[in-house]
């Protein structure tokens, strides 16, 4: 398999209306990633989507897929699919009739067919039913299932979870996993579920306000992230005097949700900590350590912009 | 090119499958169908009350009723056309099932290219289901005699030409037919939203009607003066008219707006189709 990126931005800026929206994203995918394209909502994900895919013009920066710029789409060679969201279904016309049409358009001979996808994506039920007679997240799966006819070997998919049930998340994302791992299809994918995504995404972007936070290997941003220590206790004053005398200790306590979340390092002794804090009648309910996830990687680059401005 | 016979095959697979397109023809083949029947009821009524029977008028006849059918179905034509062409681009931007094709190695100028030419190809279908309707009503309900007034025969179909001018007539609606549709898929492109694609476009039929004195002379190169129903130079009216045995409906002067009026709907027939691609290829979706 060739090195050479299927989706690469660099630099990217787009306008709307004279309002600056995006301020510099970046993004670089290898053939058969499943790359997460990760932000808050109104972060600019959906915009760089579009400005890579040709839809939205761009101001600065380069954009470009299988090495064809974004401003020649028609030109590319190589077949992609592509869902955005809105879902972009015809609503005069069935699921089924949708799909047709896109393979119509699309040309598409051999590779996946309409029962094929409907069948992927678990809306063979729905077929007859027009574009808005689906629930969103019906709306969504049934964009998936357009963007997968024929054989794409790129797959750029805006927050293909939203509105989703946990059932079809984990179907979802299971279907990803198998296009990426067995098939070797690139798949390119927004969504601000950070910890749905976490698990099968092995590259990840994360964006903030129009620009890119930090981008790289999940694992490696996991590991570099440091574990994390989450307690619960009935004195927090006192959790965090002993937290503040302890070696190991990455940066203040954060309260969240009625616990106090602390980043640590390898140095740290979990179970002399425990001592200590039960010594200080701290109270403690809840006492965990865990590995960090992506949220914590998100809220560390934030803490880490916000420091530079 | 590939891009572009993918894209029309696409939008004439639409056309066929939309049931706003299938339910449009089936009303106007009704509208223009129903009027000539409409006719005959009362012209029946009206002969039951009294007035002049079939030997005595001209409205009794198959052809001016298939050339008055023709004109009323073709009102709902021309809406259709704006309605169908001109609302759906923004409607389907705003959906975002416009995306999905330009993502399919189509480029922008061949899509449009493509709704352009089934902005030929839609006027045409609805033109011909009109042309049915009228055709079979007035072939069930009229006679397609000469012309009778009186018991005397006022127009001879083949000597007095009066067959050879609604054909032509109706064949004269072609170019500002076809432009229409052109000009329509032009509104698509350039509004962001349907209502004011129809609203612009709808001020562009109606404007040589509520311009006249404006306009003047000048009247038929804007070519909705000429459309077949709303164009108020339509031929068709006029050689209606004359078919029912109205002498004077068919003044010689007229002969100039017509022969004008083969010209005329082409510029704008051009410029409508350069501008609906030249617009859409940077227009946001």
């Amino acid at each position: 398999m060739s090195e050479t990126p299927a989706v690469v931005v660099s630099g990217l800026k787009v306008q709307l209306g004279g309002k600056p929206i995006l301020k510099g994203v970046h993004m670089e995918v290898l053939p058969g990633d499943l790359f997460g394209l990760l932000g808050r909502n109104g972060a600019g994900k959906t915009t760089a989507m579009r400005s890579l895919l040709g839809y939205l013009p761009y101001q600065g920066g380069t954009c470009s897929m299988f090495g064809v710029s974004s401003k020649e789409v028609h030109k590319i060679k190589q077949p992609y699919g592509v869902a955005l969201d809105p879902p972009g279904m015809d609503d005069t016309l069935t699921l089924r009739q949708n799909l047709e049409v896109a393979m119509i358009r699309g040309g598409i001979q051999g590779g996946r067919g309409v029962e094929d996808v409907l069948d992927l994506v678990g809306l063979k039920h729905r077929q007859h039913n027009r574009g808005d007679r689906l629930s969103h997240g019906q709306g969504r799966r049934a964009a998936v299932a357009r963007a997968l006819l024929g054989n794409p070997q790129l797959l750029v998919l805006d927050e293909p979870l939203s509105g989703l049930d946990p059932e079809g998340v984990e179907r979802m994302l299971q279907l990803f996993r198998e296009l990426s791992q067995e098939q070797g299809v690139t798949v390119v994918l927004s969504s601000h579920h950070l910890r749905e995504v976490e698990h099968v995404c092995n590259r990840v972007g994360m964006i903030e306000d129009g620009i890119t936070l930090l981008e790289g290997e999940t694992d490696a941003l996991l590991t570099a992230a440091g574990d994390g220590l989450l307690i619960r206790a009935k004195h927090e004053d006192r959790v965090r005097e002993v937290l503040a005398s302890l070696e190991g200790v990455d940066g203040a306590p954060r309260s969240v949700d009625g616990q106090l979340q602390v980043r640590i390092d390898a140095s740290f002794d979990t179970a002399a900590a425990l001592v200590q804090l039960v010594e200080h009648g701290a109270g403690v309910e809840e006492y965990a350590r865990q590995r960090a996830g992506l949220v914590d990687v998100f809220h560390q680059a934030l803490e880490g912009m916000e420091a530079v401005q | 090119m590939m891009g572009f016979w993918r894209a029309f095959r696409g939008e004439l697979y639409l056309l066929r499958k939309r049931r706003t397109v299938r339910w449009m023809h089936i009303g106007v083949f009704l509208v223009a169908a129903l009027f000539v029947a409409g006719a005959r009821l009362k012209l029946g009524l009206l002969h039951a009350a009294g007035a002049g029977g079939p030997d005595q008028v001209g409205a009794w006849n198959y052809w001016p009723q298939f050339g008055e059918g023709t004109r009323a179905g073709m009102f709902l034509v021309e809406i259709a056309i704006l309605l169908l062409l001109a609302g759906g681009l923004p409607r389907e931007i705003r959906s975002g099932a416009i995306r999905d094709p330009l993502s399919r190695r189509i480029s922008r100028t061949a899509y449009t290219s493509a709704r352009c030419l089934i902005g030929l190809i839609l006027p045409l279908t609805l033109y011909l289901f009109v042309l049915l309707g009228a055709a079979l009503s007035a072939s069930i309900f009229f006679d397609a005699g000469d012309i009778m007034e009186d018991g005397e025969v006022l127009l001879s179909i083949v000597d007095d030409q009066v067959a050879h001018h609604l054909y032509r007539s109706m064949l004269h609606a072609v170019p500002p037919l076809l432009a229409l549709g052109l000009f329509s898929v032009w509104m698509s492109t350039a509004f962001r939203t349907g209502v004011a694609a129809v609203g612009v476009g709808l001020g562009v039929i109606l404007a040589p009607t509520l311009l006249q004195d404006v306009l003047g002379d000048y009247a038929p190169w804007l070519f909705t003066d000429l459309l077949p129903a709303l164009g108020p130079d339509s031929y068709l009216e006029r050689t209606a008219g004359f078919a029912a045995g109205f002498s004077d409906a068919y003044p010689y002067e007229f002969d100039e707006v017509v022969k004008l009026g083969w010209l005329t709907p082409w510029p704008a027939f051009f410029l409508a189709g350069t501008f609906a691609i030249l617009m859409f290829r940077r227009k946001p979706v």
